[in-house]
């Protein structure tokens, strides 16, 4: 049993970029995402909350095909997302038509070490687009000044502090032009100094109208820039609203309890 | 449960159909190839062999040897018990490579137990708190790991064991010993005419108790056990006891009595266990040295003298940690048996060798060889997971 | 000063009682050992068996005439070398004085034993190196062009070299020359065999897997022999020299194990990367060579250097398909009636060239690999 999904008046009208409907995905015996259906419109930022294990990573993964779900529907960018028994024979090309729309950061930032900061950000323009080095190296350092980096455009990973790696993760991403961008718990793995300066990269982003999708603990951000907050619990949408609803007048036993524990501190 | 949706493709029928298609053609096309090379060269070399009017078959050996080996020990059925008895040339092409793996195994077993007691020492000794053994170790590993072992086992054969004295002036170390350039003689079992079929029914049953006792668990069993096993052989002595010590003597013609180890055996023997020593200290260093330092720390301050450390805390969490490296060692301390063809050892290679040289049945031998060395390795590392499971439990894989 | 020498002393040798036994015991074996191979080394020994058999032992029994083409190809091995060290040592005063000063004891060594005019080539063959090496670093040239150009020295070496027949080639210089043509051959090969392990399609996971488990448990000289043996039963019109039948039983065993040392390289590169490349939309070849090959490559170099190490040692066994390496111009000097005596001689000489050659790879693969490792 679930809410049925009210969108709300202003997203009504919006195109809808990510379609999600019965999702279910199981790692072996494991069901770990049931029934899940979400509908997330351009321009809309979607932060989804839950518990470790909640299945809230595997559903943003399964977004950009990191993670193969069994049945369900899942429509990106207006492609339909390979299943695991399409993916046993191929859909490679569809996989990489929805990839190049969609971008992801993660948690653990995964910069490429041997590469400096330009070198990453620039490497997938020329690569998959085939834009030209310099354009895409012109292009980079500005999206490195956009995330305010552009001195240490020719720095290493390993000379970067965890919150300049990802904001330059998050330049990388962007050089891609993705359509939706997705986080995979962003500040997870940083000291809490650094938290704020990529969250104020993310805020920037929303406001420019990026669509995104946000794993995250960060309540405070979530209620600042999020249009609508999913509460993700065992694998299903328990509750789903916006921020002031989820937050301010949570409806299930549930989403209280996990709201009291996260937001003690 | 699962809801019941039909399982959505993205990918339409026509295309899906072409997908699955093609990844079979393509499973198929590569197994074709290879199986059409095998097939090729099979061929090829068959037809090759009929041009010289040779025909595959396994036939030849069944066929009389006739050659002799320095040494060696094949299965016979002459006395109709199973028994060993030595190689002759009246022997079939079979029993001689049997003899030659017999030789391999003799000397990869030995070598396995010593290279593993002296390489853990060596290891130890390369982190040693004095500066002296510390680095005598390490030029001694580096020396041998340098270099190649094919020189060694020269060096050791020509320049070491060949300059042995002669057997009839060999001097008798601890009565026992006897180390010539005919070979190295131990004391030997010796069987006494007065044993009667009482005192082996004993000892035999000493001996069962014996392994019984410890490989059983539980203190009171085992001790019982053990007691039972003495009882056993004191039995057996008032009774007669059925064997004894053959002490090797030096006399005129040579050395006589005990059992002997042939000079190869003992240059080719000594050369891979000093080789592979090395190759072990420097996996047991490398594990010691990959433990945390808290493991130190935290014994130091419980007061434990660094011996004491070593054996009771570093070595056993070691051992866990250096099986898999070890099981690599051994399989290629056994491969390193076949270079005694290099000094006249008639290891398994040679022996090869030598029949293929005289049947012209290279490509069967080497079927077989190849065989047996696949299984060697394999029972190598079954035997080095084995203890891994035992040893650490369910964790183990 | 004295004071300082006797702490030291104390706390390395003599610190606790078991420390102090073993010392009083060591060193005045070790003195006696140092001190009778010294004596045997500088008094009882005659070096001339080695000096006389200088040709034998670096070119066995390569034709004296042609002996233009080995110092051709001892030229461009040091061309080669020091181009490749150019890649990522750099010429430092010290280091470079360093092998300046070896250079000029061998040559000085060979001229002694030889004549002048050997000396000379060996001294003009190391500057050659050196310049190699500066020039290699200080020029930047592309990584690309250096290696390519490394291959062509080993093509070059092998056209020179073979007029006279592969069967004339020995020595050191067999040796050598076939170390390195066979650690390059095992490389494309063990490659496609890593990428076969790892493949999504069973057959050729399957095949890979079984070629890579066969060579790992067989020994070296049997593969080495057998390819020998049926290489004429297939081609039996062609005749291809024993050295080159040679050299594929030891590609074709090598190989197993650069494809498990690529095989490690490629599982340590974590699974983020490889997430963040798919991410990006990136293609399965712009992923292996743009992100996965020079991460992996951090921890094959090394291991790939160290097995250059393994199959110069295992050159010797060409014994056994009757080429006759360094080793075993040895003991075919030794053969001769009127060297008989002097077997230790030749062996503490091999022995000695042997453990400089691999203590100088041992040593170069650690540097590499502590240069590599400095990235991360």
């Amino acid at each position: 049993m679930m809410n049925a999904i009210q969108i709300p008046e202003s997203t009504a009208s919006r195109e809808v970029i990510v379609s999600i409907g019965h999702l279910n995905k199981s790692f072996g015996a494991f069901h770990v995402l049931k029934d899940v259906d979400l509908d997330v419109g351009r321009g809309e930022v979607v932060v989804i909350i839950g518990a470790s294990g909640s299945g809230k990573s595997t559903l943003i993964r399964c977004v950009n095909g990191l993670e193969m779900y069994q049945s369900g529907r899942l429509t990106v960018d207006g492609f339909s997302m390979p299943t695991e028994a399409d993916r046993a024979i191929g859909g490679e090309k569809e996989l990489a038509m929805i990839r190049k729309g969609v971008g992801m950061v993660f948690q653990q930032f995964n910069l490429f070490p041997h590469m400096s900061a330009i070198d990453n950000v620039a490497i997938a323009p020329i690569r998959v687009r085939g834009r030209k080095p310099d354009e895409a190296r012109a292009n980079a350092l500005r999206l490195l000044e956009r995330v305010g980096l552009r001195d240490h455009a020719h720095k290493l990973p390993a000379q970067l502090s965890g919150g300049q790696q990802q904001r330059v993760a998050i330049a990388r991403s962007l050089a891609m032009e993705p359509h939706i961008m997705l986080f995979d718990e962003p500040t997870s793995a940083l000291d809490p100094e650094m938290v704020g300066e990529v969250l104020d990269v993310m805020r920037e982003l929303a406001r420019e109208g990026m669509t995104m999708m946000i794993v995250t603990h960060e309540m405070g951000f979530a209620r600042e820039v999020a249009d609508r907050v999913v509460y993700i619990d065992h694998g299903r949408i328990l509750e789903i609203g916006t921020p002031a609803e989820i937050f301010d007048r949570p409806t299930h036993e549930r989403t209280k309890t996990f709201l009291s524990r996260v937001l003690r501190h | 449960m699962s809801t019941e949706i039909a399982e959505y493709h993205s990918i339409p029928p026509a295309r899906r159909g072409l997908l699955i298609a093609s990844k079979w053609l393509l499973q198929a096309a590569i197994v074709i190839a290879v199986a059409g090379l095998v097939i090729w060269l099979g061929l090829a070399v068959r037809e090759a062999l009929a041009r010289k009017g040779i025909q595959f078959s396994f036939g030849y050996l069944g066929h009389v040897a006739n050659f002799s080996l320095s040494e060696g020990l094949v299965p016979s059925f002459a006395v109709g018990w199973p028994a060993l008895e030595s190689f002759s040339p009246s022997h079939s092409n079979l029993q001689a490579l049997f003899a030659g793996l017999w030789n391999s195994l003799k000397v990869a077993l030995s070598a396995i137990v010593l290279c593993t007691m002296f390489g853990t020492l060596v290891g130890i000794g390369r982190l040693s708190t004095n500066w002296l053994v510390r680095n005598l170790c390490f030029g001694l590993v580096e020396a041998i790991r340098n270099t190649p072992l094919l020189i060694q086992i020269v060096f050791w054969y020509f320049a070491v064991v060949l300059r042995f004295p002669p057997a009839n002036v060999a001097s008798n170390w601890f009565g026992g010993l006897l180390a010539s350039r005919s070979g190295v003689f131990f004391p030997g079992l010796a069987i006494s005419e007065r044993a009667g079929a009482a005192s082996w029914g004993l000892l035999a049953l000493a001996f069962v108790l014996l392994v019984a006792g410890v490989a059983l668990r539980g203190l009171r069993l085992r001790l019982i056990l053990l007691a039972a096993a003495f009882s056993a052989l004191a039995a057996a002595a008032v009774v007669g006891f059925p064997l004894g010590l053959d002490l090797p003597v030096a006399t005129r013609f040579g050395a006589r009595g005990g059992f002997s180890v042939s000079p190869e055996m003992t240059a080719l023997l000594i050369a891979i266990v000093v080789n592979s020593s090395a190759y072990v200290a420097e996996i047991v260093r490398g594990a010691i040295e990959a433990l945390p330092k808290g493991q130190w720390e935290a014994s130091a301050s419980l007061g434990l003298s660094r011996s004491h450390t070593l054996r009771d805390i570093i070595l056993p969490q070691v051992f866990r940690i250096v099986l898999p490296s070890l099981a690599n060692r051994y399989i290629s301390l056994t491969k390193d048996t076949s270079l005694g063809i290099a000094i006249g050892f008639p290891d398994l290679f040679n022996v090869y060798g030598t029949v293929s040289n005289q049947t012209g049945r290279n490509l069967e031998g080497v079927v077989i060889v190849m065989l047996t060395y696949l299984a060697l390795s394999w029972v190598i590392s079954a035997c080095v997971n084995g203890i891994n499971a035992r040893v650490n439990g369910r964790r183990a894989r | 000063m004295t004071t300082l020498a006797a702490r030291w002393v104390h706390r390395n040798l003599f610190a606790k009682p078991f420390d102090a036994a073993l010392s009083l015991v060591i060193i005045p074996l070790l003195a006696w050992a140092v001190y009778a191979f010294g004596h045997w080394a500088l008094v009882e020994a005659h070096w001339q068996v080695v000096g006389g058999s200088f040709k034998v032992l670096l070119t066995g029994i390569y034709p004296a005439d042609q002996l233009w083409r080995a110092w051709f190809s001892v030229a461009t091995l040091c061309a080669m070398f020091g181009a490749g060290l150019g890649l990522s040592v750099r010429p430092a005063r010290a280091a470079m004085v360093a092998v300046a000063s070896v250079a000029i004891l061998i040559a000085a060594g060979v001229a002694a034993a030889i004549d002048v005019r050997s000396g000379l080539l060996t001294a003009g063959s190391a500057a050659l190196g050196i310049a190699a090496w500066v020039g290699a670093h200080r020029s930047g040239v592309d990584q690309r062009i250096v290696l390519s150009g490394l291959l062509a020295g080993v093509v070059a070496i092998f056209v020179v070299l073979s007029p006279p027949g592969f069967e004339v080639w020995g020595g050191l210089l067999l040796s050598v020359v076939l170390t390195i043509a066979v650690s390059i051959l095992t490389l494309p090969f063990g490659i496609l065999l890593a990428l076969g392990r790892q493949s999504r399609i069973t057959s050729l996971r399957v095949i890979s897997t079984a070629y890579i488990e066969t060579m790992r448990s067989v020994p070296l000289i049997l593969v080495v022999y057998w390819i020998w043996i049926i290489v004429p039963l297939l081609a039996p019109d062609t005749s291809v020299p024993g050295l080159l039948r040679g050299m594929a039983g030891f590609a074709l065993f090598f190989a197993a194990y650069v494809a498990e040392y690529v095989r490690s390289g490629l599982q340590a590169v974590p699974r983020g990367q490889i997430e963040a490349a798919r991410s990006l939309a990136m293609s399965t070849w712009t992923l292996n060579v743009d992100i996965v090959l020079p991460q992996a490559l951090r921890v094959v170099v090394p291991s790939l250097v160290g097995q250059i190490l393994d199959i110069f040692n295992g050159a010797t066994l060409v014994f056994i398909i009757g080429l006759t390496d360094f080793l075993r111009a040895g003991q075919m000097i030794l053969a001769d009636p009127q060297n008989s005596g002097r077997a230790y001689e030749v062996y503490v000489f091999l022995f000695a060239v042997y453990l400089a050659i691999g203590g100088a790879i041992t040593y170069a693969s650690r540097r590499l690999e502590a240069h590599l490792a400095r990235g991360s």
